[in-house]
């Protein structure tokens, strides 16, 4: 008599954001499809159509694709572009006649099913998926959000072939990060989808405790299913190099900020404090280096530029200058430079007591002084609060925020390999795989038949 | 022997608003910075008054000569009808009234006349006709645009044909169609031209 050995555990990923993507949420949906091929599940993912990320949001990086586990299987179902085409030729009569009418009717059709403008792709991933659960059935579905119909699609799946499904929020739904109020009016879809969904799934995942605990009041019977896996780092994606201490050049310090500046940033405040800090002894001279995009759009710099006492081509305006410098984007093979250039890192962030950036973890890497410039109930305080290097005024007041960066200037001169090592050491308790560990037990406890046992292998 | 010299590109950009945006105005001096001939279609010739553009390389084509307040037969009648007619008329009957204590009387039911029917003016156009036109203005501009685009745009040698508007799609769109071999597209982009 032979035993057959049991295969191994399938899990279907339900994420739009995926490499090629470069979208923020990317690198979680990377992280995890990655952390549990390692952990040995068979994972499919659906993901965004290319012509999606290629033609209509241009937001690629084919080198992210180079870091996906050849182990994972990749599908992309189709999305219904007709909200998003350009393309003139490919218009029927309705849109190339009446375009304004031809997409509220689009809309007015999409809507009925399900609030957002991804349901025909989420609506594409159910057949996918039952016609692969067909084939050979999945033991779990984890859907992250947004796009949100991802979780409408885990839900489906679950009712039509009873699969156990989690939903990952890496973003908020129906909570406004930076209004701490609700996102949309009591009898809005969203509302009833939303508890339809967590009610229903077998585990839900918030980035912080802040978010879980909105979310447990909101919906207390599912509150025990809840649970908090933060954004972490990518080890891999970040190579921030030896320890060494501060830099021994005699040089002023150099601020750094990387990301994209939004005019829901307190970007008035980091200027104003910047200039007061610099009348310091410690900071003359200093310069705040801004590498990323002002503001989502090309046009939308004119209105930051004398903010940050920058002319109209980016330039220090003599008159206005506060050692702010402009840089411009960076790749993500270029982010460990950035961070090696800078002395100090800047940790600005907009909203409120709901927000965790996934900017600070990776801050928190480098094992170098980081100065918070946001509301001070910021979510963020439970991961930067055991950092060692972290300088907070616990204010947007400008002089104490200026205070703040002066002690992480002084910090930074007297940084020492050890120290940044202790820092580093602090910040590797948030190295992705590590934050993944509990969501992989969760979602292995979900499997209804036996599996093999758990080999960890990196690919 | 000489080589052969590089043919300049050329882009037809349509637009039906009345002022042009920061986006799209940013947009044309990114493409003749990258030294792009533009053919700019709008609607009148004050939409671009204000605007700076580079004289060499923006070809500026108006729908309307003037405005097209007066410029387009619907939008004349209205206004003659619920403007201009009764101001003067109203002006004529006051310049009769006004004079005289006898007919302060007149004048003054005049002068409420006068308020009234302004105000009912202002009413029928902002209320009833003004919503209806705008919704039909980019159907009933098309035949208009098409024969100044027809007649003095060369379309068909053009490398790109831009919408930038959602009232200027129904012409564009019917643009594509008479010559499928131009890139039609409603995207505000400049690539390949500019980087």
């Amino acid at each position: 008599m032979t035993f057959s050995r049991p295969k191994a555990p399938r899990l279907l990923y339900i994420a739009f954001y995926f490499p090629p993507s470069r979208a923020s949420g990317v690198y979680r949906a990377r992280a995890t499809a990655n952390h549990f091929a390692a952990a040995g599940w068979d994972v499919t993912v659906l993901a965004a159509p290319l012509r999606f990320l290629y033609d209509v949001i241009g937001s690629v990086d084919e080198k992210l694709s180079e870091t996906v586990d050849p182990r994972i299987h990749v599908e992309r179902p189709d999305l219904d572009l007709t909200r998003w085409e350009g393309d003139l030729h490919s218009m029927s009569w309705l849109q190339g006649t009446v375009p304004g009418a031809a997409l509220k009717l689009h809309r007015w059709r999409e809507e009925r099913y399900f609030p957002e403008q991804y349901v025909s792709w989420a609506r594409n991933c159910v057949a996918t998926a039952l016609e692969a659960h067909r084939r050979e059935p999945f033991d779990a579905v984890l859907a992250t959000g947004n796009p949100f119909a991802a979780f409408a699609a885990a839900w489906e799946i679950n009712k039509a072939a009873g699969i156990p499904y989690v939903a990952d929020y890496r973003d908020s739904w129906t909570l406004d990060l930076f209004s701490d109020q609700p996102a949309f009016p009591p009898k809005h879809p969203a509302w009833g989808w939303e508890q339809r969904i967590i009610g229903d799934s077998s585990h839900t995942v918030f980035v912080n405790n802040a978010l879980r605990a909105w979310h447990a009041d909101q919906y207390p019977k599912a509150a025990e299913r809840m649970m908090v896996v933060p954004n972490g780092w990518d080890p891999d994606l970040l190579d921030v190099g030896p320890a060494k201490g501060a830099s021994d050049e005699e040089r002023p310090l150099r601020f750094g900020y990387l990301g994209t500046v939004t005019k829901n940033q307190p970007v008035v405040e980091l200027a104003e404090a910047f200039n007061l800090a610099r009348e310091y002894p410690e900071l003359a001279g200093a310069e705040l280096n801004i590498h990323g995009h002002l503001g989502f759009f090309k046009s939308s710099h004119a209105g930051f530029l004398p903010l940050l006492g920058l002319d109209l081509n980016g330039e220090p305006d003599p008159e206005l200058d506060h050692g702010l410098r402009l840089r411009g984007p960076v790749s993500k093979t270029e982010v460990a430079g950035v961070y090696e250039h800078n002395d100090v890192l800047v940790f600005l962030a907009a909203g409120g007591k709901y927000v965790t950036s996934g900017k600070i973890f990776e801050y928190m890497a480098t094992g170098k002084p980081i100065v918070s410039v946001h509301a001070p109930e910021i979510a963020a305080r439970e991961v930067l609060e055991g950092y060692p290097l972290w300088f907070t005024a616990d204010s947007l007041e400008p002089g104490l925020v200026a205070k703040a960066m002066v002690e992480a200037g002084r910090a930074a001169r007297a940084l020492t390999p050890q120290q940044q090592t202790e820092a580093r050491a602090y910040a590797d308790r948030f190295q992705r795989d590590n934050l993944l560990d509990p969501l992989e037990t969760a979602i292995r406890a979900m499997v209804r038949r036996p599996l093999p046992a758990v080999e960890v292998n990196h690919g | 022997m000489a080589e052969p010299a590089t043919r300049q590109p050329r882009v037809v950009l349509l637009t039906l608003t009345y002022k042009l945006s920061d986006r799209l105005q940013t947009f044309i001096s990114d493409l003749t910075k990258a030294g792009v001939q533009v053919d700019l279609l709008v609607t009148e010739r004050r939409t671009v008054e204000d605007v700076e553009l580079d004289d060499e390389l923006v070809n500026v084509h108006h729908v309307f000569d003037k405005s097209e307040m007066y410029g387009h037969p619907l939008r004349w009648v209205e206004r003659r009808v619920l403007f201009d007619v009764p101001t003067k008329v109203f002006t004529k009957t006051r310049e009769l009234t006004r004079e005289g204590e006898r007919l302060r009387v007149l004048d003054r039911a005049a002068l409420k006349a006068r308020r009234g029917q302004a105000a009912v003016s202002q009413g029928i156009h902002h209320r009833l006709f003004w919503p209806v036109y705008k919704r039909a203005r980019p159907l009933l501009l098309i035949s208009r645009a098409k024969k100044i685009t027809l007649k003095n745009i060369d379309i068909a040698g053009a490398d790109r044909i831009i919408a930038a508007d959602s009232a200027v799609v129904p012409l564009a769109w019917r643009l594509a169609k008479r010559y499928p071999g131009v890139h039609a597209t409603t995207a505000l982009n400049g690539k390949p031209w500019v980087k």
